[in-house]
């Protein structure tokens, strides 16, 4: 519920196909950073915030949306744009992990 | 405003994927599968609410924003990279994609 009006409202404020690319990157960021932040946390906390709060704040159904208009435009935008998106996120996660994980070891 | 539907949608969408969440855990000891599969059926849904040219923030926005997810499958494909399954990982990143894209058009002609 808070993710989706955190979406909606990024949507409102950030202009164009830019906002999905700020949702999905911020919020698979903080996802991973979350899980090593919350690792000692209760059960309760963690399915809030990763699968409720961040679940909800990043989406996939916008994303197919918007790469078929990116392959109907052309083959090579599509491809790009599914690419770039999926790389960038999942690079985004990967950097979450990490530097949630250097705060857990001090 | 649209603030009460986008919630509400919102709630029942997150809900509708932790369901998913439970089944998989129970079933196959698997949360990936819920992720693939609330991907899959979220693209197909949405491609038949935009192919029919039904806008509804309370489903687009809301339900169907939340009950697909971006973020989990980002973090299910790195856990399997740490895990030096490069491809599962891979695997998995292009079955959502794939099978996102393939749904959405289908139900995007269809409707």
């Amino acid at each position: 519920m808070a993710g989706s009006l955190l979406r909606a409202w990024i949507y409102a404020a950030v202009p164009g196909t830019v906002s999905l690319w700020v949702i999905n990157i911020i919020g698979s960021f903080l996802i991973g950073f979350a899980v090593m932040k919350l690792s000692g946390k209760s059960a309760e906390l963690r399915l809030f915030i990763s699968t409720g709060l961040l679940g909800s704040f990043t989406t996939f159904s916008a994303f197919s949306n918007d790469w078929f208009r990116a392959l109907e435009s052309s083959a090579a935008a599509g491809i790009v744009y599914g690419l770039a998106m999926t790389v960038a996120a999942v690079a985004a996660a990967a950097a979450g992990l990490w530097l949630g994980r250097k705060g857990v070891k001090e | 405003m649209s603030l009460i539907e986008i919630a509400l949608g919102g709630f029942l969408g997150a809900m509708a994927r932790y369901l998913f969440y439970l089944v998989a855990e129970s079933r196959w000891r698997q949360p990936k599968i819920a992720t693939l599969l609330v991907n899959i059926i979220g693209s197909f849904v949405i491609g038949a609410f935009v192919g029919s040219g039904n806008l509804s923030v309370f489903w687009l926005t809301g339900f169907l924003g939340a009950f697909t997810t971006f973020s989990t499958m980002s973090l299910d494909a790195v856990k399997d990279f740490e895990d030096g399954k490069w491809l599962d990982g891979i695997s998995y990143l292009a079955a959502n994609l794939v099978g996102g894209l393939g749904l959405f058009a289908a139900a995007y002609m269809i409707f």
